[in-house]
C-alpha cells in the first residue's frame, strides 16, 4: 500500500549515478541511520515505560526493536556485498562494522529475554534491558575504535564526498526508507496492540461463558 | 559490468527482507482476523441459545 | 552504618552457604584451568605466544568460569524458593544488588587469582614484577563483567534457559570491559610501558561508573515481581 508507492519512489532518482555498485549505498545508509534511530526510540520508550508503567510504551519499545533488527540486519548483509567486490574483503574488523554487528546481536539478546520471560515480568525487564543496551552503544564505539587505532588499519574509512546527484539521489532514497520505517514501525504497533486487546476480549470472554 | 551480480544480490536481499517481514505482519493480522470471526460465532451462538432459554 | 550491616548479612548469608559446600569455587577454578588447557589444543601447541593473544586467552578463563558464578547468584536463590524472601526483606533493591556483587565479586577473584597463578606456568608468563598494575586492571575488569553480570543475572533468574539467555545477554554489553582489559593485560604482559594502559584504564573505570549507575537506578524495577 503506502510502502509500494514510496518504495518505488527510490528507483528513478537512483539510475542517475555512475558506478553501478556504489548504489548499495542508498540502502545501506538510510538503513543504519533508522537502525539507530529505532533503538534510540527503544531507549527513550524504556525509560518512559520504567516511570509511567504504561504498557503503551512497552510495546514501542518492543516494535521498535524489531523494526531497529530489520534495518541493522540489511545493514549488515548490504555492507559485505559492497566491501567485497570494492575492498576485495567481505568484513573487516572497523569500529562501525564491529559495533553495527554487537549493536545487532544486543537486540537480537532483547528479544530473546522477551520470549524467555513471563507476562509478568517482561516488559519490566525488557526496559532494564533497552536502557543497558542503548548506553552500550557509545562505550562499545569507543572502546572499538580505541583497539583499532593501536592496530595498524588495512581499509580507511569511506569518505562522504559526494556529487550533486548522488547526494540528491541519497537524500530521496533516504526519505523514502524513512517513510518504510515508519510505516513498517506503526503498522507493527497497530498489530501488537490488536493482539493485546484481543487477549483482553478473550478473558471476558471466557469469564462470561464460564458464568453461563 | 561484472558487479552487477552483487548489486543485483543486495538489493534483492534487502526486498526479500523486507517482504519476509511484511508477509509475516499480515499473516499476524490474519489470525487475529480469524479469531474475530471466531468470537462473533461465540457471541452468536450463545445469544440464540440465550433467546431459546428465555 | 545499618546500611553496611543490611549489606554485609546478605554477603555473609552467601557465603556461608558457599563455604559448607565449596563447590562453587571448586568448579569455577576447574573450568577455568579447562578454558587455559583447551587453548593450547586451540592454537595448536606453537610454544611461540604472541604475549597480547595469551592475554585473551586469561581474560576468556576469567570471564566463562566467572560466568558459572554469576549464574549461580540469583538462580540459586529462585531454586531453593529463597528469593522471595530477600525480595521481601526491608532493604533497598541496591542493597540487594551490591551484597550479590560483592559476593560474587570476592569468589571470582579468588578464582583469578588461582587462574593467574596456573596460567603463568602454563604459559610461561612473567608475572610477579607486574603485580600491582596487573591487580589493578583485573580489579576494574572484573568489577565491570560482574556488575553486567549480576544485573543480567537477576534478570534471568526467572526464565526457562537460564544460563543460555544470560549467556546471550552478557556478552555483547561486555565487550567494552573485555576489550579494555584484555589489551591493558596484554601491554603490562609484554612489559611495555605503564602509560599505554591509561586509555584503557580510562575505559575500564568509565564502564564502572556507568553501569553501577545505571544498576542503581533500575535494580527496583528488576525485583519487582
Amino acid at each position: 500500500m503506502l510502502l509500494a508507492l514510496y518504495t518505488i519512489f527510490i528507483y528513478a532518482p537512483v539510475e542517475k549515478t555512475m558506478g553501478v555498485i556504489q548504489k548499495i549505498f542508498y540502502i545501506h545508509v538510510p538503513s543504519a541511520f533508522l537502525a539507530y534511530l529505532a533503538f534510540f526510540i527503544t531507549f527513550i520508550a524504556s525509560i518512559f515505560y520504567l516511570y509511567r508503567k504504561d504498557s503503551k510504551w512497552d510495546t514501542v519499545a518492543h516494535c521498535a526493536v524489531e523494526t531497529g533488527v530489520i534495518f541493522c540486519t540489511i545493514v549488515l548483509v548490504t555492507g559485505p556485498i559492497w566491501a567485497k567486490p570494492v575492498w576485495n574483503v567481505w568484513w573487516t574488523w572497523d569500529p562501525r562494522l564491529t559495533t553495527t554487528l554487537i549493536l545487532w546481536f544486543t537486540y537480537i539478546a532483547y528479544l530473546m529475554l522477551r520470549r524467555a520471560v513471563k507476562e509478568n515480568q517482561r516488559a519490566n525487564l525488557s526496559a532494564v534491558f533497552g536502557i543497558i543496551g542503548f548506553i552500550n552503544v557509545p562505550i562499545t564505539f569507543f572502546s572499538i575504535r580505541l583497539w583499532r587505532t593501536i592496530h595498524p588499519v588495512i581499509i580507511t574509512s569511506r569518505g562522504l564526498n559526494m556529487s550533486g546527484p548522488m547526494k540528491f539521489s541519497l537524500i530521496i532514497t533516504f526519505i523514502a526508507f524513512c517513510f518504510l520505517f515508519f510505516s513498517l514501525l506503526l503498522s507493527r504497533i497497530r498489530l501488537e496492540r490488536l493482539k493485546m486487546r484481543f487477549a483482553e476480549i478473550n478473558e471476558i470472554m471466557d469469564e462470561m461463558n464460564f458464568k453461563k | 559490468m561484472d558487479n552487477s551480480i552483487y548489486l543485483f544480490a543486495a538489493f534483492s536481499i534487502t526486498w526479500s527482507i523486507i517482504f519476509i517481514y511484511i508477509f509475516r505482519l499480515f499473516r499476524s493480522q490474519k489470525a487475529l482476523d480469524y479469531q474475530i470471526y471466531e468470537i462473533k460465532k461465540t457471541l452468536q451462538r450463545n445469544i440464540e441459545l440465550d433467546d431459546s432459554h428465555s | 552504618m545499618k546500611f553496611v550491616h543490611k549489606l554485609g548479612a546478605i554477603i555473609w548469608k552467601d557465603f556461608i552457604s558457599e563455604f559448607r559446600t565449596k563447590e562453587m569455587i571448586l568448579s569455577m577454578c576447574l573450568f577455568s584451568f579447562l578454558v587455559l588447557i583447551i587453548f593450547n589444543f586451540a592454537f595448536g601447541s606453537s610454544p611461540k605466544f604472541d604475549r597480547g593473544m595469551i592475554a585473551g586467552i586469561l581474560w576468556v578463563a576469567f570471564v566463562f568460569s566467572g560466568l558459572t558464578g554469576l549464574g549461580r547468584s540469583f538462580s540459586m536463590e529462585r531454586d531453593r524458593g529463597t528469593l522471595q524472601g530477600l525480595i521481601l526483606c526491608p532493604v533497598s533493591p541496591w542493597t540487594i544488588f551490591l551484597a550479590k556483587l560483592i559476593g560474587v565479586f570476592l569468589f571470582t577473584t579468588v578464582m583469578e587469582i588461582i587462574t593467574i597463578f596456573i596460567f603463568a606456568i602454563l604459559y610461561n608468563a612473567t608475572v610477579l614484577p607486574f603485580l600491582l598494575p596487573l591487580g589493578l586492571i583485573t580489579f576494574l575488569g572484573t568489577l565491570g563483567f560482574t556488575a553486567i553480570g549480576t544485573i543480567f543475572s537477576a534478570i534471568s533468574a526467572t526464565a526457562k534457559a537460564r544460563d543460555v539467555l544470560l549467556s546471550i545477554l552478557f556478552f555483547p554489553i561486555s565487550v567494552p570491559v573485555i576489550i579494555a582489559s584484555v589489551k591493558a593485560t596484554g601491554i603490562i604482559l609484554k612489559g611495555q610501558s605503564l602509560q599505554m594502559v591509561f586509555p584503557w584504564l580510562k575505559i575500564l573505570v568509565a564502564f564502572d561508573l556507568i553501569f553501577l549507575l545505571v544498576s542503581y537506578l533500575t535494580f527496583e524495577y528488576i525485583m519487582e515481581e
